[in-house]
């Protein structure tokens, strides 16, 4: 299965590469919603996002023909617009107080259980607690589970995207699951409670 | 799959496969996770575990509507396609050239006298400075050959290093730029407490010192706009940036230091071409109709299209302003049309 659509998706990068609207336009179909998912949640401006990723498509097309045939095409286009969104902002910023790449980004995933705390105002002490242990997750954190969960990538492509190490990527998305299982207990009284 | 035996909780959570089971996003036929638990019933509170777990770390959606990734897909597929780059190419060379040659023509034929005011002064103060007095829009010429159209009773100083790291000018009162580009060193106009800053583009910036408001209006191009930075507020990092795109301004109120997006008084067509206006339509549907004003006009127009699915238009437009259109359109659909955030977004009811 896994075989079969990566040589459907070869096929429309080569399609692609040698100026195949119709390719192109299965490309922007299939990347274009999730990727903008991805800028939206880096980037707080969404026109920002926005405005990027259209750049980035009109740049991947115009440069088509010397283009790579990535691995991964999904990894390929999420490192690459990854890249694009800081480089752009940093140039917004340029001449100004530039920051530290890494510490610049934000990001915006959060867990169904922040939500239903945040929402229903939960004073009940355990329950703070756990909000306050699921706030401490680092952006990275953050990312790399979006990435595995949402994305469904495999932790060798979120190592490609997120410049870090094999390792490095499982353990991020390791440490979030560890500090959300101290309190697996009462997540699942939760959720029991918001299925309701 | 033997792997699974060794499975801890965190590896179950993890697992795209496992995840997709507990989701309900396995095919209903696919009983894997079933069978296994038959085979191994010593793994069920571990799998109970695991579940709750899955459920919990879920992460909240953000709700992207599909007619934005529509139009966000459509507005690529415009931009990139041959005929209309390479003429759109053609049309700015040819423009770009004339304009050239008519700064050039000017300033021989006029010679005047703050030409040579510039290079003279450029070796003698730390910012050159141009003013208007005169009765007539002054044109500039700069270092980087862009060029700056100057109203009467207006300033402009040239920062002395222009060119070297930034271009940077500070202008009062009001002037048309248009700005050559050179991504290498942005251009930054600091005018009425604002700073707009572009790579090359032209654009309108009217910022007289007794005026309330300072307007940004950008003709071709992109151009972002912020607040010029005050030295009390430091750690103020993250300025609100504004990005303009053509027919956009952006006003700032200087009293209450506000920026608000918003749409210039009468758009242009953005590129003059056969497609772009041949404004004629015979029971046209109005998505149609709008999603080619917003072509021509470079302006976005929000609203629902299986909602105007219905409703159709015959008119001929001519030249007539973009306001003057829209307003035609909304009489026949008994809509109406608001401008906010740089954007048109149309109210209607729907038809029949």
């Amino acid at each position: 299965m896994q075989e079969y659509l990566s040589n459907t998706e070869n096929r429309t990068w080569q399609a692609f590469k040698l100026g195949d609207r119709k390719a192109f336009e299965k490309l922007l179909n299939q990347y274009y919603p999730v990727l903008l998912n991805y800028g939206q949640r880096l980037i707080r401006d969404n026109d920002f996002a926005q405005d990027c990723l259209q750049d980035f498509f009109i740049d991947l097309w115009n440069h088509r023909e010397n283009l790579d045939t990535p691995q991964s095409i999904k990894a390929y286009l999420f490192s690459s617009y990854r890249r694009a969104l800081f480089k752009e902002k940093t140039r917004n910023f340029w001449n100004r107080n530039v920051i530290e790449l890494n510490e610049e980004y934000e990001i915006e995933v959060q867990f169904n259980i922040e939500t239903y705390l945040i929402n229903n105002e939960i004073e009940h002490e355990t329950l703070l607690k756990l909000k306050y242990y699921l706030s401490t997750l680092s952006k990275r954190q953050r990312e790399a589970v979006y990435l595995r969960f949402n994305q469904e990538l495999e932790y060798e492509e979120i190592s490609q995207i997120m410049s870090i190490n094999h390792h490095s990527a499982i353990n991020l998305v390791y440490e979030a699951l560890k500090l959300l299982r101290k309190n697996w207990v009462m997540s699942f009284i939760i959720c029991l409670i918001t299925i309701q | 799959m033997n792997k699974f035996e060794d499975y801890q909780l965190e590896d179950f959570v993890q697992d795209l496969f496992f995840r997709k089971w507990v989701l309900g996003k396995l095919p209903p036929e696919n009983q894997f996770w079933e069978n296994w638990l038959k085979k191994y019933p010593k793994k069920r509170i571990l799998i109970e575990e695991a579940k709750s777990l899955v459920i919990a770390s879920q992460i909240e959606n953000i709700d992207i509507p599909k007619q934005q990734i529509q139009e966000g897909i459509s507005a690529i597929l415009y931009r990139t396609e041959t005929h209309s780059k390479s003429l759109h190419e053609q049309t700015w060379f040819r423009f770009a050239a004339s304009i050239a040659l008519v700064m050039l023509f000017t300033w021989i034929y006029t010679k005047s006298d703050f030409s040579k005011n510039i290079s003279e002064k450029d070796n003698l103060s730390k910012a050159t400075e141009t003013e208007n007095n005169g009765s007539q829009p002054l044109n500039l010429k700069l270092s980087d050959g862009s060029t700056v159209t100057l109203k009467k009773g207006s300033k402009l100083q040239v920062s002395n290093d222009f060119g070297l790291q930034t271009r940077t000018v500070f202008l009062t009162g009001e002037a048309f730029f248009e700005v050559q580009k050179d991504p290498q060193h942005p251009f930054l106009v600091y005018a009425g407490g604002i700073v707009t800053k572009v790579l090359g583009t032209s654009f309108n910036i009217r910022a007289y010192n007794n005026e309330a408001k300072t307007l940004v209006a950008v003709r071709t191009g992109r151009v972002t706009v912020y607040q010029e930075e005050k030295t009390n507020k430091r750690n103020q990092v993250h300025n609100e940036q504004i990005l303009l795109t053509p027919n956009q301004q952006v006003v700032f109120e200087k009293k209450e230091e506000k920026l608000v997006k918003t749409l210039v008084e009468s758009p242009v067509i953005l590129l003059p071409s056969a497609e772009n206006e041949n404004f004629e339509y015979d029971e046209t549907p109005i998505p149609k109709v709008l999603i080619q004003l917003e072509k021509a006009y470079g302006v976005k127009i929000i609203f629902d299209v299986e909602l105007l699915a219905n409703c159709n238009l015959t008119a001929t437009f001519g030249d007539e302003p973009l306001y003057d259109k829209m307003g035609i359109i909304c009489e026949t659909i008994q809509a109406r049309y608001e401008i906010a955030d740089g954007q048109i977004v149309i109210y209607a009811k729907g038809c029949r």
